[in-house]
């Protein structure tokens, strides 16, 4: 059953990364539109991942980074967070849990609330990081 | 004094509760609502109350950090069936005003 169940997620995985790299979702209706952006006409922190990945499976880096500027971050902590254990062990070396540090969730915290007011400033600099 | 030095490492040596901080941030940069900073600060609970050594405080908040990373996720997910509803519907409403089109020409 639990065997089934992980082939399910990465066959659904798989489909959607498919989809993701075929279909530019900013030019395909059925990508679904933020729900915060539909309703208050403000930017989240997450608007603009979708293309961001669509963007990341064409390996264009600087579509990425300018449609979403934490997504790289956000992709590299979750590699840091699987990675770290696995290298720990197997090359001994001694990389620390960031994510349980005192302040870690308080520095991502503030980090992306900036982010996402920032974003919603319509003038340059801060235009910038407005998914495009 | 012994017993002291025996309770202090046999605190440290156990891990804190799972803060889910990870889940949170990916919750919040790829699904599109905002509830993922409400797992954060719950991470952040964790971490803070683990070190001042309110164990039972730590687990509520580790508790409540990964609910809150859930229901992110489930108000994206929610978020696109409903948009996926919405296309389909649009799609056969179109294909239903097509049809008429079609009738009247």
């Amino acid at each position: 059953m639990k065997k089934l169940l992980k082939g399910g997620l990465l066959l659904g995985i798989l489909a959607a990364a498919a989809l993701f790299f075929l279909l530019d979702p900013g030019k395909h209706e059925i990508f679904p539109r933020c729900i915060f952006y539909s309703i208050s006409g403000y930017y989240c922190p997450g608007c603009g991942s979708q293309r961001a990945i669509h963007n990341l499976l064409h390996l264009n880096l600087a579509g990425v980074v300018s449609n979403n500027l934490l997504f790289l971050p956000a992709i590299l902590a979750i590699a840091y967070h699987y990675l770290h254990p696995l290298l720990n062990r197997k090359l001994n070396w001694k990389l620390p849990n960031i994510f349980y540090l005192k302040n870690t969730p308080w520095i991502i915290f503030g980090i992306i609330v900036v982010f996402w007011v920032l974003r919603n400033v319509s003038f340059y600099p801060f235009c910038v990081l407005a998914p495009n | 004094m012994n017993e002291q030095q025996e309770q202090q490492p046999q605190v440290s040596q156990q891990a804190p509760p799972s803060n889910y901080l990870v889940w949170a941030i990916l919750t919040t940069i790829l699904c599109c609502l905002p509830f993922g900073i409400v797992s954060i600060v719950y991470a952040a609970q964790v971490n803070t109350k683990w070190q001042a050594g309110d164990y039972d405080g730590a687990k509520i908040s580790s508790k409540n950090a990964k609910l809150w990373a859930w229901v992110s996720f489930g108000a994206a997910l929610a978020g696109m069936l409903l948009w996926l509803l919405l296309v389909i519907f649009g799609v056969v409403a179109g294909l239903g005003l097509g049809a008429l089109d079609s009738l009247s020409v």
